[in-house]
């Protein structure tokens, strides 16, 4: 006979269970299935023959738009990095009227389904060009202010909930021992909130690395992102070497993570 | 080393007057206390000193130089927080050489400096390891050797002790002071505690309400307060409020609800016939007497209703009338029963008069139904305080 007790640790233990499965299970399939020998135009579960068949055919426009995504998430987390430090200063730290609604404004993007943020920007972009001639549209750069816009709310997130922590007493403290507030900065306040940045701009890049619904509106046939790309494949011509390409990105985040909790600890992250 | 001067020191936080003309010289190498309850303008006035705050009004001189627009990192400033404020991310050499290191000193003389202050603050092995790794009285130490490591004009303590435990606090008391008598900086330091500020200080500036009511040598104060405040805040006081009778040669005469008191006139203050006056006397003053009248004596008949062992002294508590308790510090010889009739006596001259003014927040108004001797936070027993006294 089963205890009270017993049993509900194990079914505990049932619904963890499911929850990894239910999380793991799609990779463990799309990836297995992108080993498959090749022999049929179409993905296998599990693999009849094991084969890299689908990693040699990986098309050129995937490389061109992984490119293309790897680029646009890396400089738009930094400008977020930048930019979203900055304005969590401000919020935490600066005596500024009206800091809620400025908490609120950073907050926005978040609020925005993304798909409305893509067709904002589109219009915006295609004004600006009427206007004035500048082309954003379907460029790295347009993409990059579209992901720093929705990748900077996470930043300041991330930033202000460590600056509100943070004891006002130590910037006191450095500037009685002599430095300026350009130097208490640098010595003092950014080493104590660097892993809340890098959280930040890890959150900032996954989003803008996996995004489809702004960017399809920001990509154009020629054009385009990793995410979007897959998608197309998806939706109007299948290919198995989405498998292939797909897997490898899922390697590259558990590596790169890895790399991160290695370098600077996630577990120092604030969440 | 430099001498500190604050000159008419004004502030106000929206429309409330936080402090209101505080002056003060604090001399070369003098330990000086702010000393008072929480709200009296004592952390605003450092804070001014530290250049954390900006005064409305009034300067702050070092050396008889205007440094009230000078910031803070320019001031050549040492300062103890009461919760440490040490570098969570540097390990304790590092938090000690901080300052040096801003100064721009050669690595090599960093740590030197920084091993001799090691030895200073005796936490000689201690270097490698992070703030939260230490416990709260070696914090405590590392936050005094960082303070001190760039050899600042002036030191700055802000309750540096209020987070410790009582015992580690006596011990640390007693290191603060070694360091700076070693040292010899000029020291203002902030407190609540009025044992801490008796037994550290060369003067206390005991402040009420952003003014200062009191500046003085420990013993000034506690043997002469300036007013009932005064009296209140260090050490214990009974007050008993009357009316002024009759000045005869050296003393006036002072009508109570339960007898004539006598009082020593003294100089400073005057007062004339019909005031009404505020009577003031120490527990440790105070005999228990069976003898109705004594040559030279205040007596005031009473009766005793609680009596508290303390270990050195009994303290008895003796109600005079339905408003007046007095606390009577007596000795284990006599067993004195509760209940039982009693005079309170005490020499005419450890008597304290002042003018009569409501003031409950010391126990002396018509509102209060409790007995007159009320305690507020960070006051000690009185027989702990005339022992810190007795070691200055």
């Amino acid at each position: 006979m089963l205890t009270a007790d017993a049993l509900r640790r194990r079914l505990g233990y049932a619904f963890v269970l499911c929850v990894f499965v239910f999380l793991v299970a799609p990779l463990i399939v799309v990836s297995a299935s992108s080993f498959d020998s090749g022999a049929y135009f179409a993905a296998r579960f599990p693999p009849h023959e094991l084969g890299l068949k689908w990693y040699r055919e990986i098309p050129p426009k995937y490389w061109h738009a992984l490119g293309v995504s790897f680029t646009a998430a890396s400089v738009a987390s930094v400008i977020s990095a930048a930019l979203g430090v900055l304005a969590a200063l401000g919020i935490v730290r600066g005596k500024l009227p009206g800091v809620e609604w400025l908490r609120s404004f950073f907050r926005m993007p978040l609020q925005i389904p993304l798909v409305v943020t893509g067709v904002v920007f589109l219009q915006f972009y295609y004004s600006l060009q009427a206007l004035m001639g500048v082309r954003l549209a379907a460029t790295l750069p347009g993409l990059i202010v579209a992901y720093v816009f929705v990748g900077m709310p996470y930043v300041v997130g991330t930033v202000g909930a460590m600056l509100e922590r943070l004891n006002p007493r130590l910037d006191e403290a450095a500037a009685i021992l002599g430095c300026s507030r350009w130097r208490t900065f640098w010595s003092v306040t950014f080493p104590i909130i660097r892993p809340s940045i890098i959280a930040g701009m890890l959150y900032a890049f996954v989003v803008a690395f996996g995004d489809v619904p702004l960017s399809i509106f920001l990509s154009s046939s020629s054009y385009t992102t990793l995410p979007v790309e897959i998608f197309n494949t998806l939706q109007f011509d299948f290919n198995p070497s989405v498998l292939a390409i797909s897997t490898l990105i899922a390697a590259m985040s558990v590596v790169s993570l890895w790399v991160i909790q290695r370098l600077v600890g996630l577990d120092m992250i604030p969440r | 080393m430099a001498r500190v001067t604050l000159e008419n020191l004004a502030k106000w936080y929206g429309g409330q007057n936080v402090l209101d003309i505080v002056s003060i010289d604090v001399k070369e190498g003098e330990f000086l206390t702010l000393l008072g309850p929480s709200g009296c303008g004592k952390t605003t006035t450092l804070r001014m000193v530290a250049g954390f705050v900006s005064p409305d009004t009034g300067r702050v001189l070092f050396n008889g130089t205007d440094m009230t627009r000078t910031p803070t990192q320019k001031r050549r400033l040492g300062m103890v927080f009461q919760d440490y404020a040490l570098f969570p991310h540097l390990n304790v050499a590092d938090n000690v050489g901080f300052a040096l290191r801003a100064a721009g000193m050669p690595k090599a003389d960093i740590s030197k400096r920084v091993r001799e202050l090691l030895a200073l603050i005796r936490l000689p092995a201690v270097g490698e390891r992070f703030p939260s790794e230490l416990s709260g009285g070696q914090q405590q130490r590392v936050a005094i050797a960082r303070a001190l490591a760039h050899t600042p004009a002036v030191l700055l303590m802000d309750e540096p002790l209020g987070a410790l435990d009582l015992k580690l606090r006596e011990a640390m008391q007693h290191e603060l002071a070694v360091i700076q008598q070693k040292l010899g900086i000029t020291t203002i330091y902030v407190t609540h505690d009025q044992e801490e500020a008796l037994s550290l200080s060369n003067r206390i500036a005991l402040m009420r309400r952003g003014k200062i009511e009191q500046l003085g040598t420990p013993r000034e104060i506690y043997r002469n307060p300036a007013t009932p405040f005064a009296a209140f805040f260090l050490g214990k006081i009974n007050f008993v409020p009357g009316k002024l009778q009759e000045k005869q040669a050296g003393a006036y005469r002072i009508s109570t609800s339960k007898g004539m008191l006598l009082c020593p006139t003294k100089d400073e203050r005057k007062f004339s016939l019909g005031d009404q006056v505020l009577v003031a006397v120490r527990p440790e003053h105070l005999r228990i007497a069976e003898v109705a009248s004594q040559n030279g004596s205040n007596v005031l008949p009473g009766r005793v209703v609680r009596q508290k062992f303390t270990g050195k002294v009994v303290q008895y508590e003796v109600r005079v009338d339905e408003m007046t308790s007095f606390i009577v510090d007596g000795t284990m010889d006599r067993s004195i029963e509760s209940d039982a009739p009693v005079q309170v006596a005490w020499d005419v001259s450890a008597t304290y008069l002042y003018p009569y003014e409501d003031d409950q927040e010391i126990g002396v108004g018509v509102a209060s139904t409790e007995p007159q001797v009320v305690e507020v936070t960070g006051k000690h027993e009185a027989n702990t305080l005339s022992e810190s006294l007795a070691m200055t």
